[in-house]
């Protein structure tokens, strides 16, 4: 009998250490599920729409999130930047927000999206061993912003099925790419949560009359297509595809790929190449978006080796300097896609500089190749944070404005997936 | 000191820790987490950055939930199908009617392969069919050892047989090549691998007589008629196919709800008079059954948390991507399922991708590649500190003996694909025509 | 379809919540495994359905 309780109290006891950890965890889980950036829009910003604008049944889920509209007022192109389509690339989302807070548009209108998957933004990439957030070194002390994951949050889609089958080309994807926002385009109205996000972000797309689509992401070195603007020689013949089911691909009005080359050939202050879209993927932003809508379409890719499963210890520091002996390791061998140094690493402030300056080629390009899509804008660029990264000045938090300052005040925003009261 | 050298000094302690607690504790499971802890802790003085280890430990919990959910809900399917009768009488219906050694084998070999091909995972082909192909397999006098071998194989074989092969899918999408062309590349080495599997399983087995067999089996349920038995079965087939074919008519399911459906219908066509409490029982038994799984791959889960976190696992995948090619050849049959043993699908990402990077560099087909890795992968499913397939092919024939016997005896299969897989990655030229 | 695909996604929820509380009756009382380190493994396999349920992770 004695030794029945002592086993009922030792079990008691491991139930409560246990519970220990997971209230630990838990807790370290929740702040990183509802913690809240706050940013600071520039004079410029005229508007502010949500995802669920687009497709109402987003409303009230963690799948909304803000859209914001910088118009000019003067006749001109539709530029629309996407960031954070893949949270777990942070560089995606810091260019979003620097061009929010520090843009000036003369001409055109420009649509920002800087939280694409605001739910996959809440949780970490499971089993790969992610800081849940990153300081920004300010003159006011210092920004957190928040990591994410590849995929939507299974708080907010599960299941996944066994395989993943995009609409409407039918192709079968992995199962998790289900929860992928940039696997799922063009979307569906009564699909999955990401599904229909993908479709929101079409309907932004088509209703707007977008001209110019640029998609932010980063990019594993060992990955070919790092360092790379991809971008579509053809597009799908819709009205063919249609009728008939059978997919074509015809020369569109307008060419992205010549844009993108040329943008890539003139960037001189980085290494940047381009690449061509498959017409056999799909699901992914540069393909759907011109299969479906009339846009030229972009998408970036940066050089992160966080996202390389093969580095040293995750910290934070990885993340932000991106210094890795086990990626200069396996460079020297000539397996990576990009002229790694340790030395020098791929710190945050380098790759949120090479999508700002990498989407204003793209822009400036564009407006080259054809005239009536001539946006004219301005934010920071490679150049100017270089200059005062050189000075030993965190570039990202000199472009940012302090929150709660009071000046600031009235342009404070805070990118939740609700509209969240001052 | 180098970060390489930190992170081998943690990778022996580890092994250490892992061989240690396995020893002390003789449990595969918790021996994961142990050495899981032990590396988070010393990592953490070695690396201060990493901060606390508690959040991506528990995170480690969550990589495999899914496929915990799985396996308990395809057990509970696969009781309450069993406990009506359906097995036992489609076995003796079998039984009775094929005479032939050969021929019975190859349907057992060909129907375990259905089930994964459908859904990707062996352990599911096992959970359906490996209780009603063990009970055949011994009918045919084929030794205990030798039925866990062709259950194993056979579960892996199904893994990775084309529609739904889950390496293949998770390197493709790395490499944003199309998951196209693949069924071939991937059927041909599995059949031929399947058919030498099944004459050195079927080699020298002396079928008992029949009326012996009969009598061994348990005798038919009483009211157990045809559409009870198939209806169960139909139900998940139905489904599976649904999902594939009408993906946008039918809201996504997930495995888990599909095997509780099919336990629905299972329980609706049970003939026997069962009462609540006796279903009940029927879940706690399945529960507690299934449970040691359960805890090896939320375990494993753990440890490859631990791994990423103090850079274990960037040590192992750049030592093995950076090997000279003539090393990646002579080694892959060796690294590819280790790497499975320690990472389950995630091998694909770890190594998968950056070798298909890699050979794509050298201007290899990668296509014929990528499906000779996706053959080879699965193979670490029987190798620790994972070992999930063998361990159920193990629980499913009631194998006990030693585990490396196991592993012996597999040998035969195991190099009847490894080696075709080889061959495909040294001469992928001669295996284009396939797609 | 959305009301069905928010169904599915509330009967996992509740999957989660059975697959919990059998852990916790099977940690005090089962029939087999009845060692302390098959506690400890019941005890921590129980934290990944409790935080999914309480909606945490």
């Amino acid at each position: 009998m004695e030794a029945t309780k002592k086993r009922f109290i030792l079990k008691i006891a491991i139930l409560v250490v246990m519970l220990v950890f997971a209230a630990i965890a838990g807790v370290k889980f929740w702040q990183l599920r509802h913690y809240k950036e706050t940013i600071v829009l520039s004079e410029d910003i005229t508007d502010v729409k949500w995802l669920s604008d687009y497709c109402p049944s987003l409303k009230d889920t963690w799948l909304d999130t803000p859209v914001f509209i910088a118009d000019s007022g003067v006749e001109g192109g539709t530029v629309f930047i996407n960031g954070c389509p893949h949270p777990y690339e942070p560089a995606s989302t810091m260019a979003a927000f620097l061009m929010l807070e520090n843009i000036k548009v003369e001409k055109g209108k420009v649509i920002i999206v800087p939280r694409a998957n605001y739910s996959g933004s809440t949780e970490g990439m499971v089993g790969d061993a992610y800081p849940r957030f990153f300081t920004v070194e300010t003159q006011w002390g210092g920004e957190t912003f928040r990591i994410g994951d590849r995929y939507t949050n299974p708080l907010d889609q599960w299941p996944d099925p066994f395989t993943y089958v995009n609409y409407p080309s039918g192709q079968n994807l992995a199962y998790q790419d289900i929860r992928n926002l940039n696997r799922t385009y063009p979307g569906r109205e009564n699909g999955t949560i990401t599904e229909r996000a993908a479709y929101a972000i079409m309907e932004i797309i088509r209703q707007e009359d977008v001209d110019i689509a640029i998609d932010m992401h980063e990019a594993e070195i060992l990955y070919p297509v790092t360092s790379t603007y991809v971008a579509p020689a053809k597009v799908l013949d819709r009205e063919k595809f249609l009728e008939t089911g059978v997919m074509e691909y015809i020369e569109p009005e307008r060419n992205s790929l010549d844009v993108a080359m040329m943008a890539a050939m003139n960037i001189d202050q980085f290494f940047m190449k381009c690449a061509a879209s498959p017409n056999t993927l799909h699901g992914l932003s540069h393909r759907e978006w011109a299969d479906w809508s009339d846009a030229m379409t972009f998408l970036m890719e940066t050089p992160e080796i966080f996202i390389d499963k093969i580095t040293g210890p995750r910290t934070e520091a990885l993340l932000y300097e991106g210094k890795d002996e086990f990626l200069q390791n396996v460079t020297d061998k000539g397996l990576t896609y990009f002229p790694y140094d340790m030395e020098f690493g791929t710190p945050m402030w380098y790759r949120t500089a090479r999508h700002l300056s990498g989407a204003m080629e793209i822009i400036n390009w564009a407006a080259l190749f054809y005239d009536d899509v001539e946006c004219i804008v301005s934010w920071p660029l490679y150049e100017e944070m270089a200059e005062i990264e050189e000075q030993g000045i965190d570039s990202i938090g000199y472009f940012l404005k302090n929150p709660d300052a009071p000046e600031n005040e009235a342009n404070r925003f805070v990118i939740y997936h609700k509209p969240v009261e001052k | 000191m180098s970060v390489t050298a930190l992170t081998f000094i943690l990778l022996l302690i580890m092994i250490a820790s892992f061989v240690l607690s396995s020893i002390k504790l003789k449990s595969p499971d918790i021996s994961m987490v142990v050495a899981a802890i032990v590396i988070a802790v010393v990592g953490m003085f070695m690396f201060p950055d990493l901060g606390s280890p508690v959040m991506y430990l528990v995170e480690g919990l969550f990589v495999n939930l899914d496929l915990a959910m799985l396996f308990i809900a395809a057990s509970i399917f696969v009781n309450i199908y069993s406990y009506s009768g359906a097995v036992s009488t489609i076995t003796r219906g079998i039984v009775e009617k094929i005479n032939n050694k050969w021929l019975l084998i190859t349907i057992m070999g060909v129907l375990m392969l259905i089930p994964g091909a459908l859904t990707g995972a062996g352990s599911v082909a096992i959970f359906v069919l490996g209780g009603l192909v063990n009970t055949v397999l011994e009918s045919l006098g084929v030794s205990k050892r030798k039925r866990t071998v062709f259950i194993f194989f056979f579960a892996i074989l199904s893994a990775a047989a084309p529609p739904i092969n889950l390496w293949t899918m998770l390197m493709t999408a790395q490499a944003n090549m199309p998951y196209v062309g693949f069924t071939w590349l991937l059927l041909v080495p599995i059949c031929i691998a399947g058919a030498i599997c099944i004459v050195y399983v079927g080699w020298g087995a002396k079928p008992e007589p029949k009326e012996e067999t009969l009598k061994k089996l348990p005798e038919r349920t009483e009211g157990m008629t045809w559409w009870r038995i198939l209806l169960p079965v139909a139900a998940i087939i139905v489904l599976f196919v649904l999902a594939l074919v009408a993906p946008w008519n039918l809201p996504v399911l997930g495995l888990p709800l599909m095997f509780v459906i099919a336990a629905i219908v299972a329980l609706l066509c049970n003939p026997k008079k069962t009462t609540g409490k006796q279903y009940l029982g029927i879940l706690d038994d399945t529960m507690e059954q299934v449970f040691p799984l359960v805890a090896n791959v939320l375990s494993i889960g753990v440890l490859q948390s631990a791994m990423a976190a103090t850079g274990v696992r960037g040590l192992i995948g750049s030592t093995c991507v950076g090997l000279p090619l003539v090393l990646i050849y002579s080694l892959i049959l060796i690294i590819g399922p280790i790497c499975q043993g320690c990472f389950n699908y995630g091998c694909s990402v770890v190594l998968g991708g950056p070798l298909i990077f890699m050979f794509n560099t050298l201007g290899m087909d990668v296509t014929v590649i990528c499906a000779a890795l996706s053959l080879i992968f699965p193979i670490g499913d029987c190798l620790p500190p994972s070992r999930i397939v063998g361990r159920l092919a193990c629980e499913e024939t009631g194998y006990t003996d030693s585990y490396l016997g196991f592993l012996k005896s597999a040998l035969v299969p195991i190099l009847a694909i490894g080696l075709i897989a080889v061959l495909m990655i040294v001469k992928p030229l001669w295996f284009t025509f396939l797609y | 379809m959305v009301f069905l695909e928010n169904l599915i996604h509330i009967l996992y929820f509740v999957m989660a919540g059975l697959i919990g509380l059998s852990m916790v009756k099977s940690l005090f009382k089962r029939k087999k495994n009845g060692s302390i380190v098959f506690d400890i493994m019941y005890a921590y396999c129980l934290i990944p359905f409790l935080l999914r349920v309480l909606y945490i992770k």
